[in-house]
């Protein structure tokens, strides 16, 4: 290993030297109209494919060489701009500004060429505008389920928000909201997922080829980045909604200085719930049922000087679970109360060492915590021997990392090198309690109290971690991102500590301006876990960390696209083939739809588990005035393999889907301020364990179902059509409108969620969502000028 | 506002769960032999032979089966066991179980494969430390209690435990049973207390209620026959699963789990368990 990093350090420098020297102009991209800076645009020389990407800040350099031709900068979902380089030298304080595309109005979306440019095979960028204008369950435009339709990602069960990317688990995405790792990144239980569309700026999609930069999982990244408010002027919206409504704020502090976005939203099931719910609230009896949720996102940015910036970053998101049931003529009394909270904060500052030197540094925490309190109170018995017997439980988790991250990039001779180190420490626990006691009523005399605990406990895994990436090119057709991260980790109290070295290697080869290749290898190690409890069909995540027992999972992946631009059509399209292999992978040995003592979670788990998926993508965007289309089609297999299971045979994984084509088509019609978004999807149905026999009920036992392998069966082909309708408008008093009207499931198509075998020995399905119609409302706060 | 009200009303209309008979064929490769047969000091052997049905099909009915059951002692044919009923097998009433010999079971059966079973011990039974029943002239309720020690030694591996209570009336007749021999719930295992006692009680009504709970019918509990079982740890593995599988097989979101099978060429279970029985008159 030690001689591999030699020669990829060789490499680099071999690389740096030989094209040292050449001129180089770097600067800020910002919106013209905020100010907000603009995370990943891309500068571009005309007719060389190399090119320059803004860093979190916004902050670029590019190589000038010898060419005179003209810089493109471009970022999705907003306008291209050129620039001669002396125009380029010229803007104000190296600042470039770009104006925002309408994604409905124009005709090419600028910066979708951006994922055609990118070096990385398998890294794709969303505007946030198109994920706002996909039709949606319940009208909450949602993140999450709007990744599904980059192919190779499919959902997992329909409605929540939980990724799948090329056959990988549920926990193998690093979800980072400005650059922190989110544990939880869903309410409800995975209903609605964490991420407030209106303060969403840029998300970037890593399925492939991680830039060195990332680690820590195995099958993408999800890099999410929010906006830093208005630098200019005050602006606010009101949203209204059937489930949640939310409300933002931005503005200066200080003008052009300093600036704040706040974004809230929350929800209001119990409106829903208010006729079920009335006789307890009314009377006192009968049951109560609560489900809420809200979350908060908070940033504050502050510019010191031309070449400093600090960032506070905060994120609160909590929810809540709550059924009572209160019938006194049975003298029975209940409550489950199940909550969850999710925090984040970091502050980031940000410096140009030089001009081509530039420093990025965040301090983070963030938690998730769970618990589930049961509460119930019986009475019996009669006169002296009335008992009331009082039986509380509670289960608590906890998942909390701090992590210090450390980034110079460096932009030298055409290449652009990142290199840092992250320090991070993950902490988490279990801990359960209960109490049975019984009280005399007539003279209060406690009859019994038990007590029962399980052992609580917490652990800690320590992370080191160093990288270095460079993206540069290799005359006029070829990029390169050749990075190297070396991982130590130890866990808390064990001796031992593990150690990894993960290259990672993406080329890009145009083989002419409208065609291109690309290459990715990768490998990477994963430190922490999540066991996924099932209670009532809501799935609770438990992280764990990697110890002397359970080691790290692995990953190797090879991905090789082709991808072409068609001007004339105003199309892109790509074809995309991978292959990934998994090792020590984990998997529950039992349902966790109980309770299990989680001070023994290795007992809970089958380890050693390998892993396989390959297939092949293709995607096709289409961009014209009159329509927007993008078509997306996923073939692939995706497989595991443990001794402990299927009697070490191999079997699908569930979500292994054999066949997803996903069509979006947005008809704009602009001079009535209305567009409508059609969204079909069809999924092979996925793999799920079925019965094959039944084995007669004995003077012993009942009968039982017998299975001849694991996830044997397949569901019911899946496929639906939603519909979604926006207008936009402004009040005659200039006070911004826009109205939503989904329908989701159009033709109220019964999708199976899961089938089982009824008492009268018939297969039955069960249907969670059918024709689901929905609105939201917006309201700007501020009139526009 | 009219607009409002009507999107609302279909929303409540059609936002609920829908479950649909589907025409989906379950697979089924053929009828598999199944035994399911239980070693114990006090009964000897007793087994049941059935096969297996299409998990679909609404005709339970099964198919006359003509099995031998051999009992084969350290890898020895020592018996054949007794067809008592409808595929209950037994063994002869002169065997008695060894401790230290190891015990297993052939069964032939026309048109089926040979099926065996994999090598049991018998346990030795344990008893109660204590067990008794606290009654109070002025409460309806009595609490049974009890109290027993892990008979395996630490480190030995799982031995699973249940209690069983029988109730009777006055005449001798059996009034009602907290639950079988072989139970999937309401077991434990010495993992729970390694090496140490473990203590319980329930509450119980006096009297057993033919009908409601208010019958002025109801008749009097006059004897407890308490039972200790001891599990071995393929019963313990054959309970867990069934739990288990019970539990969750209408969530096909996490792996389904397969019922612990130990039957060779079959489907099913050959476990060992002992129990001891104490009486408590009322």
């Amino acid at each position: 290993m030690g001689n591999r990093l030699f020669v990829l350090i060789l490499f680099v420098a071999i690389s740096v030297v030989d094209s040292y020297g050449q001129r180089q102009l770097c600067g800020y991209v910002r919106d013209a109209s905020s100010g907000e800076v603009l995370i990943g645009a891309l500068a571009q020389i005309e007719g060389i494919s190399n090119y320059s990407v803004a860093n979190d800040r916004g902050y670029l350099c590019i190589n000038l060489g010898n060419e005179l031709d003209s810089i493109e900068i471009s970022y999705i979902g907003y306008f291209s701009r050129k620039f001669a380089p002396t125009a380029f030298e010229n803007e104000e304080n190296n600042i470039f500004y770009l104006h925002v595309a309408d994604f409905l109005l124009e005709e090419i979306v600028v910066g979708a060429k951006s994922n055609f440019e990118r070096t990385l095979a398998g890294h794709v960028t969303l505007d946030v505008e198109k994920i706002k204008s996909i039709p949606s369950l319940a009208g909450e435009a949602d993140l999450m389920k709007a990744i599904t339709i980059i192919p190779g990602i499919t959902g997992g069960r329909e409605g929540y928000s939980n990724l799948h990317v090329r056959g990988g688990g549920r926990d193998q995405n690093l979800v980072l909201l400005d650059g922190n790792v989110i544990y939880n990144n869903n309410h409800m239980g995975g209903f609605v997922s964490m991420f407030n569309p209106e303060v969403l700026k840029n998300v970037s999609i890593y399925k492939a080829g991680f830039p060195a930069r990332f680690g820590d999982r195995l099958s993408s990244v999800i890099d999410v980045r929010t906006r830093s408010g208005n630098l200019n002027q005050f602006n606010g919206n009101l949203k209204l909604g059937l489930i949640s409504t939310s409300l933002l704020l931005e503005g200066p502090v200080f003008k052009n200085k300093s600036s704040f976005i706040l974004g809230f939203r929350r929800s209001y099931f119990n409106i829903v719930n208010f006729t079920r719910n009335f006789n307890y609230l009314r009377y006192g009896v009968g049951y109560l049922s609560i489900q809420n949720f809200h979350d908060i996102n908070f940033k504050y940015t502050h510019l010191i000087g031309k070449k400093s910036a600090l960032e506070l970053v905060f994120y609160n998101g909590n929810d809540n679970f709550t059924y009572k049931e209160k019938r006194p003529s049975f003298g029975v009394e209940s409550e489950d109360k199940s909550l969850e909270s999710n925090n984040s904060a970091s502050l980031i500052y940000t410096m140009e060492l030089g001009q081509n030197l530039f420093l990025t540094s965040s301090l983070g925490m963030t938690a998730y915590n769970y618990s589930l309190a049961d509460l119930s109170k019986i009475e019996h018995g009669h006169g002296s021997e009335r008992i009331r017997e009082t039986t509380m439980e509670e289960w608590r988790s906890k998942t909390k990392e701090y992590r210090w991250r450390s980034r110079l990039d460096y932009w030298v001779g055409g290449h652009n090198i990142k290199s840092g180190f992250e320090i991070s420490t993950l902490s988490y626990g279990f801990d359960f309690g209960g109490m049975n006691n019984k009280l005399r009523l007539q003279d209060s005399i406690l009859v019994d109290n038990n007590t029962v605990s399980h052992p609580s406990r917490s652990d800690r895994g320590n992370q080191l971690a160093l990288f270095v990436e460079d993206e540069f090119g290799v005359g006029k057709n070829i990029s390169l991102n050749i990075g190297l991260r070396y991982v130590v980790y130890k866990a808390f109290r064990d001796e031992n500590k593990y150690q990894s070295f993960e290259p990672r290697v993406s080329t890009r080869w145009a083989l002419n301006d409208l065609n291109a290749l690309k290459f990715s290898y990768m490998y990477a190690q994963q430190y922490s876990f999540a066991m996924v409890q099932s209670i009532d069909g809501f799935e609770i995540v438990k992280w764990v960390g990697a110890n002397s027992r359970i080691p790290p999972q692995q990953v190797h992946q090879v991905s090789l696209g082709y991808f072409a631009q068609l001007p004339r059509m105003s199309t892109e399209l790509s074809l995309e083939g991978y292959y990934k292999k998994m090792d020590n992978l984990i998997e529950s040995n039992l349902p966790l739809t109980y309770f299990p003592d989680y001070s023994k979670w290795e007992e809970l788990i089958f380890t050693g588990g390998k892993g396989a998926t390959y297939g092949l993508e293709f995607s096709l965007e289409r961009n014209t005035k009159k329509l927007k289309t993008n078509l997306s089609y996923s073939l692939g297999w995706a497989n595991r393999q443990f001794d402990q299971i299927n009697n070490g045979l191999k079997y699908p994984f569930t979500y292994d889907r054999r066949h997803v084509l996903d069509a979006l088509v947005v008809f704009p019609l602009p001079s009535r301020r209305f567009d409508i978004s059609i969204f079909w999807t069809y999924q092979s149905g996925h793999a799920f364990s079925i019965p094959t026999g039944y084995v007669p009920d004995s003077p012993f036992n009942p009968g039982y179902y017998a299975y001849d392998g694991v996830n044997n069966g397949r569901l019911p082909d899946y496929h639906r059509l939603d519909i979604a309708i926006h207008r936009r408008w402004q009040t005659k008093g200039k006070r911004s409108m826009n109205f939503t009207l989904n329908v989701y499931n159009v033709y109220n198509r019964a999708n199976a969620l899961f089938l089982y075998v009824d008492h009268n020995n018939e297969v039955k399905q069960i249907a969670q969502f059918p024709l689901f119609p929905s609105f939201s409302l917006g309201v700007g706060l501020t009139k526009s000028k | 506002m009219r607009v409002f009200t009507v999107l609302v009303v279909v929303f409540f209309l059609v936002s609920c769960d829908k479950v649909t008979p589907i025409n989906y064929r379950l697979p089924y490769d053929g009828d598999k032999l199944v035994l399911l047969a239980y070693l114990t000091p006090q009964d000897g052997v007793e087994a049941f032979v059935s096969h297996t049905l299409p998990a679909d099909r609404k005709d339970r009915s099964l198919n006359k089966i003509q099995a031998k059951v051999f009992l084969i002692e350290n890898g020895v044919d020592i018996d054949t066991l007794i067809h008592v009923e409808d595929g209950y097998y037994r063994s002869s009433p002169d065997f008695v179980a060894q401790s230290n010999t190891n015990y297993s079971l052939r069964v032939e059966a026309v048109d089926y494969d040979i099926l065996s079973t994999p090598e049991q011990k018998i346990h030795d039974a344990i008893y109660f430390d204590t067990v008794g029943v606290i009654q109070s002239p002025q409460s309806y309720l009595s609490t049974l209690f009890y109290r027993f020690t892990d008979s395996a030694i630490v480190g030995e591996g799982r031995v699973g435990y249940h209690m069983l209570a029988t109730f009777y009336g006055e005449n001798g007749d059996l009034l009602y049973k907290t639950s079988e021999r072989i139970a999937s719930f309401g077991f434990i295992t010495n993992t729970d207390f390694v090496g140490g006692s473990y203590s319980n009680s329930f509450q119980f009504r006096k009297s057993y209620n033919v009908g409601n709970s208010v019958d002025p019918e109801s008749i009097e509990i006059a004897r407890i026959d308490v039972e200790l079982i001891v599990y071995s740890e393929e019963i313990i593995r054959f309970m867990e699963t069934i739990r288990y599988n019970e539990g969750n097989r209408l969530d096909p979101f996490t792996l389904p789990v397969p019922i612990h099978n130990n039957i060779i060429n079959g489907v099913g279970l050959f476990g060992s368990y002992a129990y001891s029985v104490q009486s408590i008159e009322l």
